[in-house]
């Protein structure tokens, strides 16, 4: 029954992983923690569930996909980036993103109400797998992770953008000296961002019951997983977030469910206090 | 102004200018408006009653707030109590603690109201009790189910039923059917909680509690907590939510387990518009319900109503026409007792059979409305009585 946990824990960290990994994305080009991420998921999650009665997988999930890019565009270019050129502080810039998340919430409630909604399938007893369940959505949604985390590395590593990506991040000043343009490299690690809060949005839609507030709740699990593993290394803040969706788990199955989220935050104070770069993180710049 | 400053030199004297006649006219305006006011004030003066309750959050969905507006529209419209218009003054509690107590110190200090209905939740009517008892201000709480309100003060009542007596109901269900391990899944709220604790001891006499686990508002999984409820080998399982949104996510997480257990709820659970999305999924599921007579004619008369003025039906049922029934309720009190905190305490004391939309409303000894729990079960998609399967 403890692997049921463990598989318990890779399905909810995959989840949490896709949040966290298009939210550090723009944090290590921006360096501001853009909670209006959390928007962009929730937004992709109703549009993904809203279409897909219409689309099937393939069109609803490029309907939440094109959405979360352009509403990521939008943001960007007619909010994030005018403040910048004033000169708003991080801290503004944290707060201005959670109007955005709780605007955008309040949107939801008011097009799709408050009501729970689940995706238009049937459910289905999960397979047996080494005598843990796991439903082949589940499959799917954890494969998807593991094909991102192979993406991100080669992306990062092997292509100009990523190239660009990792300047930026390491000293955005420097960067323009060398001719790079880091502005647009901004824009391309939102709109990428938005691809991937799209993925995440519909991967809730596929496995979860979702709300209006469903931003908020994963896009915090997210955070934290971001900061457990590293905020400023990408693959870092994937294997944060199965570290916190094992400790949530293990800690729900020794002690009690009523302490997940205390369990999840004990460990970002903890991280905070003895390793702020977080597990796999680095002190300046970018990894990966 | 040239020529007003050369009249006024030549001529001596004061002349208006159009500013001037505007600005002036203005001031007269104003100052006829505040006269009539003032004296209108006097002439028509009004019952005030506090709400305090849900108007937004995952709470509002109760409809408390409109079915109370509707009352007090449907009385206002019918020349009000002995021709005294009735003027409700609504605080959003949000469903906790500290927004209720905000509307109610508000409500008490600076609308110096005599009468409260609500709060229409269990944390919000817990939390503003002990001011109401205190500045002897009558609560009148509806959707209230906590066990914990009962006999909280002499000024404190409520027209629902305490939640402990549905543990029962369910317990004789299970005991019946043969059942002995007993999965407990609960919200921890002050409403939710009872009811688990309730039906825990009430099996403990004939079975055993083989998983008995809370979980917090909002929590998004569920996955683990029903991994060990799989493992713990029960044969039933038991959910309290307050909130109904997780009702959904854990029957769904417990099907994908291969969980074969039989599904109970409380009657939070009976949530219509979710069950008919999905009835698949709820199928024999048995969740307790407030007894009452959804085709009787005052509860047909409040739907319709209610869907004519907001256009969709009545939310939830019994505890929607509750909150609708509790102003009626007041409105008879101030109506033959006056507006006064000791006269009503009389009425709603000595309150029996009163005819509502939510069937006949009595309050015993301990201020608890006094109805009755009975059990329904999802059937083919719809909510059928469980006694007459």
């Amino acid at each position: 029954m403890l692997f049921q946990v463990f598989v318990n824990a890779i399905i909810v960290g995959s989840i949490y992983a896709l949040v966290a990994v298009g939210f550090v994305l723009t944090y290590t080009t921006t360096k501001f923690i853009n909670f209006g991420h959390g928007a962009t998921v929730a937004l992709s999650a109703y549009l993904f569930l809203v279409s897909f009665d219409y689309l099937g997988y393939v069109g609803a999930f490029v309907v939440a996909c094109l959405s979360a890019v352009l509403f990521n565009f939008l943001i960007y270019q007619y909010l994030y980036k005018r403040l910048m050129g004033n000169n708003a502080s991080k801290v503004i810039l944290l707060l201005v993103s959670f109007g955005v998340l709780i605007a955008v919430e309040s949107i939801i409630q008011i097009v799709f109400s408050a009501s729970p909604r689940r995706l238009n399938i049937p459910i289905t007893e999960g397979l047996s797998f080494f005598g843990a369940r796991i439903t082949s959505i589940q499959i799917f949604i954890v494969a998807i992770t593991v094909l991102l985390l192979i993406a991100v590395w080669y992306v990062m590593k092997k292509t100009k953008i990523g190239l660009g990506l990792r300047a930026i991040a390491d000293n955005s000043d420097l960067a323009e000296v060398y001719g790079l343009n880091s502005k647009k490299i901004i824009v391309a690690s939102f709109m990428i961002a938005g691809v991937l809060g799209a993925i995440a949005g519909m991967a809730i839609s596929l496995d979860y019951v979702i709300t209006p507030t469903v931003g908020t709740s994963y896009m915090i699990k997210g955070f934290v997983g971001a900061v457990t593993g590293g905020l400023n290394t990408i693959y870092g803040s994937i294997l944060g977030s199965y570290v916190v969706g094992l400790f949530e788990n293990y800690g729900a199955w020794f002690f009690s469910s009523g302490y997940k989220d205390a369990i999840a935050f004990f460990l970002l104070f903890l991280m905070l206090i003895i390793r702020p770069q977080g597990l796999f993180g680095v002190k300046k710049g970018i990894r990966g | 102004m040239e020529l007003r400053k050369e009249l006024e030199v030549r001529f001596g004297g004061y002349y208006m200018d159009k500013k001037r006649l505007v600005n002036f006219g203005i001031v007269a305006v104003l100052a006829i408006i505040i006269v009539l006011l003032v004296v209108f004030s006097g002439t028509t003066e009004t019952y005030k009653i506090g709400y305090v309750g849900a108007m937004t959050g995952p709470m509002a969905k109760y409809g408390s707030y409109e079915a109370v507006s509707l009352a007090v529209e449907e009385i206002n419209d019918n020349g009000g109590i002995g021709g005294k218009k009735i003027e409700l003054i609504a605080e959003d509690g949000k469903c906790n603690a500290q927004d209720a107590v905000a509307g109610v110190n508000k409500l008490i200090f600076s609308d110096n109201v005599k009468v409260i209905l609500g709060g229409h939740c269990s944390p919000e009517s817990l939390a503003i009790a002990p001011v109401s008892e205190e500045n002897k201000v009558i609560q009148l709480a509806s959707i209230t189910t906590s066990p914990k309100y009962s006999a909280l003060g002499e000024y404190i009542f409520r027209t629902s039923p305490s939640s402990a007596v549905q543990g029962g109901v369910i317990s004789d269900a299970i005991k019946k059917l043969g059942y002995t391990k007993v999965a407990i899944l609960f919200e921890k709220t002050d409403y939710a909680e009872p009811i688990a604790e309730n039906l825990k001891s009430n099996v403990e006499k004939f079975g055993q509690v083989v998983y008995y686990d809370k979980y917090i508002t909002g929590a998004g999984d569920f996955k683990t907590e029903i991994s060990k409820i799989v493992e713990s080998g029960a044969e039933v399982v038991f959910i309290s939510p307050q909130v109904p949104d997780a009702t959904l996510l854990i029957v769904k997480q417990l099907l994908e387990q291969g969980s074969k257990a039989k599904i109970f709820g409380n009657d939070v659970t009976g949530n219509l518009s979710v069950i008919e999305k999905d009835p698949t999924i709820f199928e024999g599921m048995i969740f307790t319900t407030p007894s009452f007579d959804a085709n009787s004619e005052l509860y047909l008369m409040f739907a319709s109503k209610y869907k004519e003025k907001y256009g969709v039906d009545v939310p939830y049922g019994f505890w929607t026409a509750e909150s609708y029934d509790a102003v009626f309720v007041i409105a008879n009190a101030i109506n033959e007792k006056g507006y006064d905190s000791e006269g009503i305490k009389a009425y709603l004391e000595n309150l029996k059979d009163f005819k509502g939309s939510s069937g006949l409303i009595s309050i015993n000894e301990l201020h608890d409305g006094i109805r009755t729990y009975s059990l329904r079960m999802v059937k083919e998609g719809k909510l059928l009585d469980y006694d007459n399967q």
